[in-house]
């Protein structure tokens, strides 16, 4: 069998008409976001790089060879801080009639897509850092659980609370028309 | 007359016996929080303490027996303007309220205590949020069936739409529908079963024990396990050899009886029953237990063999419901020891149209080889290099053969692994020994991810990702134009379709 390029064999639909969501534009998050991005990615690399070391310090004398993965420990923290700081001119969201989707990732891209008519409630966050650039996390729950939740950091408050209230009166819509 | 179940509408305590109920649950939570203490001390009881681990458990048991006793009159559970609701707590009070609609399913489970007590735990689950399970310990069997009988009622009314919502509606008898069994498992059957169960996952679950026992073993025998095992000497290494030859026959033995009797008990006198619009599964020797999913609740039907059950002709068939997440096993149907017939006749009862579909058949890249040697392969061979760095012994032995194998698991794995579609429908297909196939209603989907990482974009491949609420499937290594198609298709299809998912 050869591997073939299109979805059906047989098409009963054509798929050309479709809406394709990767012609959307995509809408770049808060600047500010990526000094959140770094502060965050620093913490947890300092607490452990910290920790590995004082680990270090504690059993030297015991384990031959400890400096190894506690020096693998702090150059993949570095990495993880490095990586923060870029993949975050990869997040994008866009919205459409129907649905909302959110790409993110620079090395390993990743885009979830999540139907107005299949969410389930919506929440908006903000956290210490947050509140101190003035931004807010958006969190769209479905009934897939936590993997197919799509959380979009890095808005303003006034922004979430708008994409919010169009995804709440777009679900209610569909709701009607059943 | 009164009406059936109409007490239920008064706060109603358990029956007397939940007393005895809870204090078994109890008792059953602190010793397994405590039964590496209570193994050393009966083991090992040194002398003049024992009288202070005496009074010490009977201190737990007593206090756990005044704490049952007021679990029990502090809790009530009645209906209330179509919602179920609780009220309990011994040191703080809490209500709970379920509203009718939320319930997903109301099932019944009886252990051993509860048939000999005639009495049923009725176990509701609710949709959404995590741990908004409500549990009543005991109550009778006809009160448990008024209650469900309630419930179902009132579903079945508000599906029809015929009565305005806010209103209480009075219970009203269910139309009396004649169930069909589908499956009734012979002892026959139930032994084929139980010899094609899994017993590897046994074996490894007892070699895992058997590891962390190691330590306490040396505690409290004075054997040092590990210290056997460490001498690598030629002697030590052919005697270690041995030793292997000689253990993993039995590992494998005693794990074959331990998973045959596990499930055997388990599956004794199964009974799977299609009760006009709802599936329902009754088994187990000791534990009775009662699972139900309704037909619009189901989400994801699976059924898969095994090398033995191919042998035997029989699937397994796992019916699972939508469901808060980290519940999707727990709330699933298990029905072991179908035959084709009846998976086919299952499915054609709750997707009619599947029979005469024609799929669109997928498979991945020949690159998911190399995924799969590393994960098979690679990741374990790094697990064992270090054990056997440690200990060497019989472990560089397993060294060797783990590569081969990876090869030839990853080849059977491309080999199988499917993305299926049709209008309708998704099926993925997919196992290394066995098969194992997956079908979803597209409506049904909740929403869809693609991954893709630099060595899969480098072949023009990526990951699809299918999120219902009763679980994900997934498809690695897909061809990144048809996983994006795929997608666009699935999103137009959910936005599109006016039928309720659930």
């Amino acid at each position: 069998m050869t591997p073939s390029e299109e979805l059906f064999n047989n098409p009963q639909i054509d798929l050309t008409t479709l809406p394709v969501v990767d012609e959307m534009e995509m809408i770049a998050l808060e600047p500010a976001y990526i000094k959140v991005r770094y502060i965050m990615a620093s913490l947890i690399a300092f607490v452990l790089i910290v920790g590995s070391w004082i680990f270090v310090w504690l059993q030297a004398a015991y384990i031959g060879y400890i400096q190894i993965p506690a020096l693998i420990i702090t150059l993949l923290s570095l990495w993880f801080v490095i990586y923060n700081g870029i993949s975050f001119h990869y997040m994008r969201y866009a919205m459409r009639e129907k649905d909302i989707s959110y790409q993110s990732g620079w090395l390993w891209k990743s885009m979830t897509t999540v139907p107005f008519n299949r969410v389930q409630h919506c929440d908006i966050r903000q956290g210490l850092i947050d509140r101190q650039f003035g931004l807010s996390k958006l969190t769209i729950y479905t009934a897939g659980g936590q993997s197919a939740d799509l959380m979009i950091p890095g808005l303003l408050p006034e922004t979430s609370e708008k994409i919010k209230n169009y995804i709440l009166n777009s679900t209610e819509q569909s709701i009607e028309e059943e | 007359m009164e009406e059936p179940g109409s007490m239920l509408y008064q706060p109603q305590r358990q029956s007397i016996w939940a007393v005895v109920l809870i204090l078994l649950k109890y008792i059953r939570i602190t010793a397994r929080q405590l039964w590496p203490i209570l193994l050393i001390v009966l083991i090992k009881p040194t002398e003049g303490r024992g009288l202070m681990v005496m009074s010490v458990v009977f201190g737990i048991a007593f206090l756990s027996f005044i704490y049952a006793i007021v679990a029990y009159t502090r809790y009530y559970y009645f209906i209330k303007n179509n919602e179920l609701c609780v009220r309990s707590g011994v040191f703080r009070k809490v209500v709970l309220n379920v509203p009718f609609d939320r319930i997903q399913s109301v099932d019944f489970k009886q252990n051993i205590v509860h048939q000999f007590l005639h009495v049923v735990s009725v176990q509701v689950d609710t949709a959404g949020s995590k741990g908004s399970e409500l549990e009543i310990d005991a109550i009778s069997l006809v009160h448990a069936e008024q209650l469900r009988t309630i419930v179902l009622a009132y579903q079945k009314t508000k599906a029809a739409e015929i009565v305005p919502s806010g209103k209480p509606i009075p219970p009203i008898p269910v139309m009396e529908e004649v169930p069909e069994l589908i499956l009734a498992l012979s002892s026959k059957d139930l032994m084929k079963v139980g010899i094609s169960a899994n017993h590897l996952r046994t074996a490894a679950l007892l070699f895992a024990f058997f590891v962390s026992m190691a330590d306490d073993i040396e505690q409290l025998f004075g054997l040092d396990v590990w210290g056997q095992l460490d001498d690598t000497t030629l002697m030590a290494s052919i005697l270690g050899l041995l030793v292997m030859f000689l253990a993993i026959p039995v590992l494998l033995f005693v794990s074959f009886f331990v998973t045959l009797i596990r499930t055997v008990l388990r599956y004794y006198n199964l009974k799977f029953w299609r009760d006009g619009k709802s599936y329902k599964v009754v088994s187990g020797f000791f534990t009775r237990n009662e699972k139900s999913i309704q037909k619009s609740k189901i989400q994801i039907i699976q059924w898969a063999t095994s090398p033995l059950k191919k042998l035997f002709g029989i699937f397994q068939m796992n019916i699972y419901q939508a469901t808060s997440a980290h519940q999707h096993k727990d709330k699933s149907l298990i029905i072991p020891g179908c035959y084709m017939e009846q998976v086919q006749h299952t499915l054609d009862t709750i997707v009619p149209k599947y029979k005469d579909a024609v799929f669109s058949s997928h498979r991945m890249h020949p690159a998911i080889v190399i995924l799969m040697v590393t994960l098979l392969g690679f990741l374990p061979a790094v697990g064992f290099g270090w054990l056997a760095w440690f200990n060497g012994g019989f472990v560089q032995w397993i060294l060797i053969l783990i590569f081969p194998l990876a090869i030839w698991m990853g080849i059977l794995y491309q080999g199988k692994r499917k993305l299926k579609i049709h209008p309708d429908f998704i099926v993925s297909e997919g196992g290394i020994f066995g098969n194992t196939s997956k079908l979803i209603e597209i409506y049904k989907i909740q929403s869809v991810t693609i991954h893709s990482s630099p060595m899969q974009r480098r072949r023009g491949v990526t990951s699809l990702h299918i999120y219902t609420a009763g679980g994900d499937i997934s498809f690695p290594y897909i061809n990144a134009k048809v996983a994006k198609q795929a997608r666009d298709f699935i999103l137009y299809r959910i936005e599109v379709e006016k039928k309720p998912w659930m």
